[in-house]
């Protein structure tokens, strides 16, 4: 079970796309800084649908999205603290930053 | 001994992160690490034979490749996907390698101890 993690934006970077050509259904992928963004895209939500995905909370507020925002995203995104970031690179076997 | 896997996914002469990625590889594989590398996306044309780096002002770190085997880095993925998409086959490549479809790809990923992407 992979943590994979994304810290550029889909719009102008592959790793996201990337990442989820070789993400294993097991595994995790958490958005961070401009990675983020993608939560607002239908596109990118339908490819991030079957993963367990989390993002950081504090890169989400910082840009002023709110769960008004993320409401709108079929899917379930689970917002994480630094601290949990730690925690779920602990609990993954590795984590892959693309 | 670990099992590192190292990915490539930006194209060569943009970006000098391809080129810090072939030096860890380089310096692992002479610490006695298990490499495999992948080159997918643009990445692949790094493999392409004929390249001529001096016309892009760039040092010659493509003829580094053929010193994968000097290395015992036996393990080179291609990334089927990415071949396809710019028209590419296994023979315009300088050097040989693994065509590997993104399961196989991902497989890889799950298996190694350590995966870095350049």
């Amino acid at each position: 079970m992979i943590l994979h993690h994304v810290q550029t934006s889909a719009l102008n970077d592959n790793a996201l796309a990337v990442c989820l050509r070789f993400c294993a259904p097991q595994d995790s992928i958490v958005l961070s800084s401009d990675a983020v963004i993608a939560l607002l895209d239908q596109q990118w939500l339908n490819k991030l649908k079957p993963f367990n995905i989390m993002a950081l909370a504090d890169d989400v507020a910082a840009r002023g999205l709110t769960e008004k925002h993320l409401a709108a995203s079929s899917i379930a995104i689970n917002l994480i603290s630094m601290n949990e970031f730690v925690a779920q690179s602990l609990t993954h076997q590795k984590v892959i930053t693309w | 001994m670990k099992h590192i896997c190292v990915v490539f996914r930006h194209a060569p002469f943009g970006a000098t992160s391809s080129r810090e990625g072939i030096d860890f590889a380089l310096l692992s594989a002479s610490f006695e690490q298990q490499l495999c590398l992948v080159f997918t996306d643009e990445a692949v044309l790094h493999l392409l034979a004929d390249q001529q780096p001096e016309l892009a002002g760039s040092k010659d770190y493509v003829s580094v490749f053929k010193a994968f085997d000097l290395y015992d880095i036996e393990h080179v993925l291609v990334c089927e996907t990415s071949l396809q998409r710019f028209g590419l086959t296994l023979e315009d490549l300088a050097i040989s390698a693994q065509l590997a479809s993104s399961t196989v790809i991902t497989e890889q990923l799950q298996q190694a101890d350590e995966v870095l992407v350049f």
